[in-house]
């Protein structure tokens, strides 16, 4: 079982996902925006983090900059969930460190299928952990 | 500017749109062909009458010279005849000074008023005797004297160079006559002092139709002349160019300064045959060529002044394009990018909602759902479908709004009511925002499209709500200020910068910041704010403090029929 966490400031999406992710193993934390997502990922070290681009307070970029400066973060995959495909932005998000960048409307299959690849190295770590 | 503009419809718009300019391009598109051709009229018709006036004086000083050469030839022959008279050669050969002295004082008056003098030289140059009579003189030796030199080196008929009598201050020449005996032999000189100044009256009857004739003898000195300002005897005008030119043989027709007045004159030159002496005469232009070449001169102003204008007003309108041109281009920019910002914004609002609706629908779909969930899911899809549906009649109000295709089915509203029942609908709504109430009673009812006022309504409220993510009290406001309706709201939000506050009513430049940028909606509700009040014959503006709220105002005017 795997933490992940979701940053996005739309209640509806918040519920897509929980509904999404509800079948799987994985622990999945909701923060309203970037600030929020920040302070949850010190506490809690979640293995991977979906970041919407435009939230309140503190956004998704500044979010992942703000990750990136703090060592106990900065190995954390940040995944972006964006509005906006358009080429500038993209890769805008891979600048700031982004693991991967994925539009809205997005599939619930494709949602999955990243938490799944995301998610399961970190199982597969812990394990070997476990296993030492 | 629009792309079907072609320059020459753009410079008439130019044109047209200032009075000023349309003057200036009717005067020049009228008056420069006109100006041409009258110029050209008056250049043709001037130079015609310079041509005349240069014949006249020319012919007027080769008719003069033609006088001065037939009265010398005759002063000439005259004298030629009294030498060759019996009388005198005898009165020489007798040596009888006494006869010949009353003998030449009868032929003196054969002169007139011509003939000064007449004396008698002898073969040596020595004086015999003269009339009138000066006997103190005889013996005086003369054959220094240029006509003694002149007449007796080959005994012909000689007439001196013009020199100033001192006695009589006159201009004066001496012609010389060989006297020859009855073998033809040379025994004296008969000598005529003729006196030039009377010689002006030979051209008294040139004088009526010249302003001034004047003769130069071969040294360019002034003989005698008719007419002529300040007239001192041989004064030197050799340096004259005119003067110059016509003792080398020129026939002279110009127009110049004149030499003794200073005027402008046409002057004519003519060439007294055997003297080598010039006659001059001058005229000054008559008072219609004086008017013509004002006129002509005028017109060559004119057609300048109005050059200068063309000129000057190509230079403006290439500089005016230019400039529009070049504020055309920044605000074409401007709105492009505003309206690819407003774009990227739309859809990205869009893309909101339809996560919502794919992925809900996707589960529906795809997962084995509980009746429930699939009933909750449902619901969830047909919320952000109104969503998605809610942002596009707001566009496309906008847009009707704009383009001024809106309907407004007025009817009396009580603006109070309205906005109260708005207020405590939307308040229940969100918890976060407490809405307060400051209505001031009696404000009368507005003439107005109910729907769309509380369009305004829902707008500034949601609108105040959205603002401020923190939460914080709404606070919804009626009441009656500079004899409208007055309607405001106010929250404890973020907060608009000063510059900022005209620029929340524009479609498409929602600020767009960091914070802002997460907001929802479309970015419309305060243009359409903006256009509803528009459309009621009111006014909608913003006050902030950044970081401490903004105030939302809209007047309505008030019903007119219910005032009546």
């Amino acid at each position: 079982m795997s933490r992940i966490l979701f940053c996005e400031d739309d209640l509806t999406i918040h519920k897509l996902i929980r509904m999404a992710l509800r079948g799987s193993t994985h622990e999945v934390m909701m923060a309203r925006d970037g600030a929020e997502g920040l302070r949850m990922a010190r506490e809690l070290r979640p293995v991977v983090v979906f970041s919407d681009v435009a939230m309140p307070v503190m956004n998704g970029f500044e979010l992942a900059d703000a990750m990136r400066a703090d060592p106990d973060l900065a190995t954390i995959p940040i995944v972006f969930i964006t509005a906006s495909l358009q080429r500038s932005e993209v890769d805008e998000a891979l600048r700031h460190g982004g693991a991967r960048v994925i539009g809205k409307p997005f599939t619930v299959a494709a949602l999955r299928d990243l938490v799944a690849e995301f998610a399961l190295p970190a199982e597969r770590d812990s394990l070997t952990t476990a296993g030492e | 500017m629009n792309q079907g503009d072609l320059p020459t419809r753009v410079m008439l718009n130019w044109v047209t749109r200032s009075p000023v300019r349309m003057l200036i391009l009717i005067a020049v598109l009228v008056g420069l062909p006109v100006l041409v051709l009258g110029q050209n009229l008056a250049d043709a018709s001037q130079k015609a009458s310079r041509d005349v006036e240069l014949a006249r004086v020319g012919d007027g000083a080769s008719a003069g010279a033609e006088v001065v050469a037939q009265r010398v030839a005759t002063l000439v022959e005259q004298t030629r005849s009294i030498a060759m008279s019996s009388d005198v050669r005898a009165s020489i050969v007798r040596d009888d000074p006494a006869a010949l002295e009353r003998g030449l004082t009868d032929i003196l008056r054969l002169y007139g008023r011509d003939a000064r003098r007449l004396f008698v030289l002898d073969g040596t140059g020595l004086f015999v005797a003269s009339a009138p009579a000066q006997p103190h003189l005889r013996g005086t030796d003369f054959s220094r004297t240029d006509y003694f030199l002149g007449a007796a080196t080959a005994w012909r008929t000689f007439v001196s160079q013009v020199y100033l009598n001192e006695l009589f201050n006159t201009p004066d020449a001496t012609i010389a006559v060989p006297i020859f005996d009855t073998d033809g032999n040379p025994i004296g000189l008969l000598c005529a002092v003729v006196d030039l100044s009377r010689a002006a009256d030979w051209l008294a009857a040139l004088t009526v139709l010249y302003d001034e004739i004047y003769v130069v003898d071969d040294r360019g000195r002034m003989i005698f002349g008719e007419g002529v300002a300040g007239l001192t005897q041989l004064r030197d005008l050799s340096a004259d160019p005119n003067v110059t030119l016509a003792l080398r043989g020129w026939v002279v027709t110009t127009e110049a300064d004149d030499l003794f007045s200073g005027a402008r004159r046409f002057i004519g030159s003519g060439s007294v045959t055997g003297m080598g002496w010039i006659v001059f005469a001058t005229n000054s232009p008559s008072p219609s060529a004086v008017r013509l070449a004002r006129l002509t001169d005028g017109l060559l102003i004119l057609r300048l002044i109005l050059l200068a204008l063309l000129l000057g007003g190509g230079v403006l309108f290439a500089k005016t394009t230019l400039r529009h041109q070049q504020d055309a281009l920044a605000n074409l920019t401007r709105l492009n990018r505003a309206k690819s910002d407003f774009v990227s914004v739309v859809s990205h609002e869009f893309r909101t909602p339809l996560t919502g609706i794919q992925g809900f629908s996707e589960m529906i779909r795809d997962d084995d759902l509980s009746a429930a969930d699939i009933k909750e899911f449902a619901a969830d899809i047909n919320t952000d479908a109104t969503r998605l549906s809610r942002m596009i009649t707001e566009m496309l109000d906008l847009d009707r709004m704009e383009s001024g295709k809106m309907d407004h089915n007025r009817e009396r509203v009580d603006l109070g009511a309205t906005a109260r029942e708005t207020a405590e609908r939307m308040g229940a709504n969100s918890p976060q925002h407490p809405v307060k109430l400051e209505f001031e009673p009696g404000v009368g009812p507005i003439w107005a499209d109910r729907d769309r006022i509380t369009q305004v309504v829902t707008n500034l409220i949601s609108n105040a709500i959205k603002y401020s993510p923190d939460g914080g009290n709404v606070t919804v406001g009626v009441d009656t200020s500079g004899g409208m309706a007055h309607f405001w709201v106010r929250d404890q939000g973020i907060g608009i910068a000063p510059d900022s506050l005209e620029a929340v009513f524009d479609r498409y430049s929602r600020i767009a910041t960091v914070k802002t940028r997460s907001i929802q909606g479309t970015g419309l509700g305060l243009p359409i704010v903006r256009e509803i009040a528009k459309a009621h014959g009111g006014r909608a503006w913003a006050e902030s403090v950044l970081g401490a709220g903004s105030t939302f105002h809209v007047n309505l005017p008030f019903d007119q029929r219910a005032a009546a």
